[in-house]
């Protein structure tokens, strides 16, 4: 038994740095994997109150740029309120009853997405795997999964980390973040990808070479079970014919300005946990 | 001001540039981001005297506590302990005399002189960017990114590091017992 002691003691530094860097290397595996790090909720929490303080900071300089999404989008919802529309049938019932409710008064409708607003505390850009962080968290009942979309209605990403008053969302700009775009001229999808180069476009992966597709044309979501479909993705920036492909070569610009990200709405698909639990029914079959 | 007070500023300086400043800039060459490191001079700035098992504790939750902020779990932890290992053998390797290490209190320009210093700062620099860089490629696989970008993420963090010398004096007096 003394000789053991005496060897460990002898290869105590050797033996210390190749169990931290064991240690280390089990943590960026499982990180890579499955977001799950050792401390991951202390730690979201400590980062995300310094975050929070000094992004308030660097946000002040786009606000003119966060002022006019918002803007936008507010536009966008008085557009769709019930007040805008009359009934040409019948001008005594309000729109917005037949809308929502049967002759019988029961409701035709149900919630299927929930929106919750928050505030970008961290965004990176520059790296391989970017993430965002918000200031809403488990208290304000976020779950792994959900999505989110900017404040100038682009899809941003999906969260992968929550702790009780902050999550970390995997951004768009993360090399496993997928999400299936429609070409809305052209009616077909393919997956989104990121090449980590440059933070304002994204890629088109997998669009057969037949198809036309111009510049202009904008990507939205479609059958994805976070987001909503036909939420807006990227406008079409270039798009060729690859050499010794036979498929498209499409760049595009994203719709979120990441660049400028201040705030963010978190999407709650309230089917998930009954499709997930289908799915593995099915599968089980 | 007594070491263990001073070398914690250190790291909550170096961490603070690193986090809020240097992680938001980058320059965009033939659709490589490249970015600007400094953090890791904290541990090229440890005294002479650390003992080695220190040193690659020192590391760890240095190189941990910066992960955290950069969401890289792992990924800068390995190689400040890549760094922490090694860096004994540099000093070895670059000191002037044998038992230089004992006058002085931590490598600077004035223990080792500047041409050594350079060799010491550039060779741990690019040791650490090589493991940080490579993990990376394993898990992104771009060959030529991760050739590119081991030399220019140095020559970029080497001309950091000599500014933050200039700007930061650290003042190390000749000891002798002779």
């Amino acid at each position: 038994m003394g000789r053991v002691f005496i060897f460990l003691r002898h290869f105590y530094v050797i033996i210390l740095f190749v169990v931290l860097q064991i240690v280390a290397l089990t943590m960026l595996y499982n990180y890579s994997n499955t977001h799950q790090a050792i401390f991951s909720s202390t730690a979201n929490q400590f980062t995300g109150a310094i975050n929070s303080k000094f992004y308030t900071t660097q946000n002040y300089m786009h606000l003119k740029t966060v002022n006019e999404n918002l803007a936008k989008q507010n536009a966008l919802l008085l557009q769709q309120q019930p007040f805008n529309y009359t009934n040409l049938q019948n001008k005594f019932k309000d729109f917005a009853d037949t809308l929502f409710y049967d002759t019988l008064g029961r409701p035709v409708v149900r919630t299927k997405y929930r929106w919750i607003e928050a505030k970008v505390v961290y965004n990176s850009l520059f790296k391989e795997k970017n993430y965002i962080q918000l200031d809403k968290g488990t208290a304000n009942n976020l779950k792994i999964g959900m999505g989110i979309l900017s404040d100038a209605g682009g899809i941003a990403g999906k969260i992968v980390e929550v702790s009780a008053n902050y999550a970390t969302a995997m951004s768009v700009l993360h090399k496993d973040f997928f999400v299936q775009g429609k070409i809305k001229n052209a009616n077909i999808t393919g997956p989104i990808k990121w090449d980590a180069q440059d933070y304002r476009y994204i890629n088109v992966e997998r669009i057969s070479n037949t198809i036309l597709v111009n510049k202009g044309d904008s990507i939205n979501t479609f059958g994805s079970n976070i987001f909503p479909d036909n939420m807006p993705i990227a406008i079409v920036d270039t798009a060729y014919i690859e050499k010794g492909s036979s498929y498209l070569k499409i760049k595009a610009h994203t719709v979120t300005n990441f660049g400028a990200l201040a705030f963010a709405y978190i999407i709650e698909n309230r089917d998930t946990e009954e499709l997930k639990k289908q799915l593995l029914n099915a599968e089980s079959k | 001001m007594s070491k263990v007070v001073r070398y914690t500023l250190y790291a909550i300086m170096f961490l603070t540039i690193q986090i809020l400043l240097l992680n938001n800039v980058t320059l965009n060459s033939t659709g490589n981001n490249i970015r600007p490191y400094l953090y890791h001079l904290f541990i090229l700035w440890l005294p002479f005297a650390t003992k080695r098992g220190t040193l690659l504790w020192i590391a760890f939750f240095y190189g941990l506590s910066f992960d955290f902020f950069d969401k890289t779990q792992g990924l800068h932890t390995m190689g400040c302990l890549w760094i922490a290992f090694l860096r004994p053998f540099f000093i070895n390797a670059v000191i002037r005399q044998e038992g230089q290490e004992q006058n002085f209190n931590a490598p600077s320009t004035q223990s080792f002189g500047f041409g050594r210093y350079t060799f010491y700062i550039v060779s741990l620099t690019f040791l650490h960017h090589f493991v940080v860089l490579f993990l990376t490629f394993l898990q992104f696989g771009h060959f030529f990114s991760f050739v590119f970008n081991t030399l220019t993420f140095t020559i970029i963090s080497i001309l950091l590091i000599f500014a933050i010398e200039l700007l930061i004096s650290r003042k190390d007096a000749y000891r002798t017992n002779t």
